[in-house]
């Protein structure tokens, strides 16, 4: 696998740091909307062919809600549903590829909701969604998820 | 001479429309291995709906087994709670192992020699498949409720017995039971239960139970079998092929792995800084969930399948059989690609001397110490898959660049039993030149009764009305379902099934693709499903998708 950009910790609620270099000044826009919270990230420069941009979502406790992640404009990413955590801890770390068409401009309008069982959803708290990496990869072999 | 060719035509589209992505890859695609002695199917396909048959006979016989048998049902999912890594890298070899040994347990059992697990590839087919709604191949079904009609009469079952395994547990499995947090009996029982004691009082939290209630032990119904839109995009072309993508089978630094992270026992409970790779944290975690209710269910409880009891759910070895095939599918991509397929020299040691000790095999007993690198591959169980989803990326990456941009499902209007669909000309073009996506078809019939002589049924696509008897040389010859008597014992053995069904690569299956205003108001196809032999077409509902 080739990294070519390390890029943008992005604060959610607050703001935080990179563990590791290269990082982006913090570049996210964070509100909340209604029932979900709109985060807009940055991407450093345009994906190269065969790279991928992949967003990592920091899951706090949770239980059985889930986190929906989607572009402002509607277009899924992914639902976070944690299985096989204990009850009471931290639901981990989760990989989403970001399909290109979900980028624009180099930026990636993001909509984060809570579903809970059976009531309206509604904005994730700090402590639910504790940060948001925006990263981009190019692995071998991988043109098949890039035009 | 022809008839026989004929013939061979026709058994090998019987056997060979089980997927999409079967019948539309190249075939040539395995390398090099010694030939695997049991084959693993497509639930979909015939040969996947015969082995379910087994499945179901194998079931039977371990819920007729006493508590004390170690492979009694409820004792072999208990092995999944007591021992289960999730959200570490030992996640896909653990149940490797877990599904090799019931493999071959149900395979005793059921007296079927040739039996292998049948795997549910829910990216082609986003709802549980509809024979495993049937008879004992759901919790909710009568032959449960002696075992799980309320907590009071699953606990008087399976205690005991269970107290009696935990007594004669070894010093090295009291061990990992510790760092599961299961320090005595209680504190794993307390996982059956519910019951806490934080915050005070103590209390029963439902969403915490792992025991589920006949009624309520599955919560997707053969009414209502499809996964959410949530769900089906979790399990989608693009969240798989994605997946499937990372070139390191763990990298700590760059994050984005195959497997998730490495931990220091694989009973180490996923806490914040466990990171799932994406096919653990989506296409697999999601479904559990689902199925189980998780969702649409307010604060549970639950089905079985939202927790690590979740094998009491016979659907789950079908999903586990298809994450399963999934690392078999990136380890040969990365064969392919002459990349490393397992950890790194420095990793290995520890990833391959992680000891399993719970596993029971074939003949009930103990497997003993045995160690991850024993299941590294599939050769250790002698099976291989019937090519599935994500097949492409072993053989053909620039085909699957194509197949990302999968379409929506474009769903048949149905009238007088046949189904009328409009594709985009540029997809048929497509399909008929063999490129990628190629179109599928998802068809929809009554399942025969017993006593109906007509178990065959032939495909036809763009076939004009009066034509209801063809060859399989047909231009409009699909494939055929054949549906086997295996399941008859079965209560409940009725309703519809659902099959996957590669459309035919004949321009005469497409005959409105010439017509004006192809290009623009796309093509419209017929689908019908007769009685091989002739007949009228038994369709009751057809979706076409480009995969």
């Amino acid at each position: 696998m080739v990294v070519f950009a390390l890029t943008i910790i992005l604060a959610f609620v607050a703001l935080q740091t990179a563990p590791s270099a290269p990082v982006s000044p913090p570049m996210a826009q964070s509100r909340q909307i209604g029932s979900a919270r709109e985060v807009t990230l940055v991407l450093p420069r345009a994906l190269r062919k065969d790279e991928t941009a992949w967003l990592l979502v920091k899951v706090g406790v949770i239980g059985h809600n889930q986190i929906q992640l989607m572009t402002q404009d509607g277009r899924p990413l992914g639902t976070i549903s944690q299985f096989g955590i204990r009850s009471g801890k931290s639901a981990g770390t989760y990989t989403v590829p970001v399909p290109a068409e979900a980028l624009s401009n180099g930026r990636l309008a993001l909509r984060l909701s809570v579903i809970q069982s059976g009531r309206a959803s509604r904005a994730p708290t700090a402590k639910e969604v504790k940060s948001l990496r925006l990263l981009i990869r190019q692995f071998k072999g991988g043109s098949y998820l890039r035009q | 001479m022809s008839k026989t060719l004929e013939s061979t035509r026709r058994h090998f589209l019987k056997i060979s429309l089980a997927t999409a992505g079967a019948a539309a890859l190249p075939q040539g695609f395995a390398l090099a291995q010694a030939p695997a002695r049991y084959r693993r199917y497509n639930v979909t396909s015939p040969n996947g709906q015969k082995a379910l048959a087994s499945y179901a006979k194998g079931v039977q016989a371990m819920l007729n087994l006493p508590a004390d048998h170690a492979q009694n049902w409820f004792r072999n999912a208990f092995i999944h709670l007591m021992d289960c890594p999730h959200g570490n890298w030992w996640f896909y070899v653990w149940h490797r192992g877990y599904l090799g040994y019931f493999e071959q347990t149900i395979r005793n059992l059921s007296g079927d020699p040739s039996f292998a697990m049948p795997y549910w590839d829910w990216t082609q087919l986003p709802q549980i498949p509809d024979s495993m709604f049937n008879g004992v191949l759901t919790p909710t079904d009568s032959a449960y409720t002696r075992f799980t009609k309320d907590i009071g009469t699953f606990t008087s079952f399976i205690q005991p017995s269970l107290k009696r395994y935990w007594a004669g547990l070894n010093s090295a499995q009291r061990a990992q039971l510790n760092a599961r947090g299961y320090t005595s009996f209680d504190a794993m029982w307390n996982d059956v239960t519910g019951y806490t004691t934080t915050p005070p009082p103590p209390h029963v939290d439902p969403t915490n139970m792992a025991f589920a209630q006949t009624p309520i032990a599955r919560y997707l119904t053969r009414q209502n079998p499809k996964l959410s839109p949530q769900v089906t995009y979790n399990v989608s072309p693009f969240m798989v092929y994605a997946g499937l993508l990372p070139t390191d089978f763990y990298d700590p630094i760059n994050q984005i792995s195959f497997n998730s992270s490495m931990t220091t026992s694989h009973n180490t409970p996923p806490s914040g800084s466990n990171v799932f790779a994406t096919l653990e944290g989506f296409p697999h975690n999601s479904t559990h969930n689902y199925i189980g209710g998780v969702g649409p269910i307010p604060n549970g409880p639950w089905g079985n399948m939202t927790n690590n009891l979740s094998p009491v759910d016979p659907i789950f070895f079908l999903h586990h059989s298809n994450m399963d095939r999934l690392w078999d599918v990136w380890t040969r991509k990365q064969q392919a690609l002459k990349l490393p397929y397992l950890p790194n020299a420095a990793q290995r040691p520890t990833y391959d001397k992680e000891p399993f000790l719970f596993y029971v095999n074939s003949d009930g007993r103990q497997v003993g110490p045995s160690i991850a690198r024993e299941f590294i591959s599939t050769a250790r169980f002698q099976y291989d898959y019937e090519p599935g989803f994500g097949e492409a990326v072993v053989t053909q990456p620039s085909r699957a660049l194509r197949m990302k941009h999968a379409t929506a499902t474009v769903k048949g209007l149905m009238k007088g039993n046949a189904a009328t669909m409009t594709l985009s000309a540029s997809q048929v073009n497509t399909h008929l030149a063999g490129g990628a996506p190629a179109l599928i078809a998802l068809v929809t019939l009554p399942r025969p009764t017993d006593a109906s002589p007509k178990r065959d049924f032939d495909v036809l696509v763009g076939a004009p009305a009066e034509v209801t008897n063809v060859d399989a040389n047909s231009p409009y010859y699909a494939g055929t379902i054949a549906f086997f008597g295996g399941m008859r014992h079965m209560p409940g053995m009725s309703g519809d099934a659902t099959f996957i069904v590669p459309l035919p690569q004949r321009k005469e299956a497409f005959p409105n693709l010439l017509a004006a205003g192809a290009a623009t108001k796309g093509v419209a196809v017929t689908i019908r499903v007769v009685p091989s032999g002739g007949g009228a077409s038994v369709l009751k509902a057809a979706t076409v998708r480009a995969m």
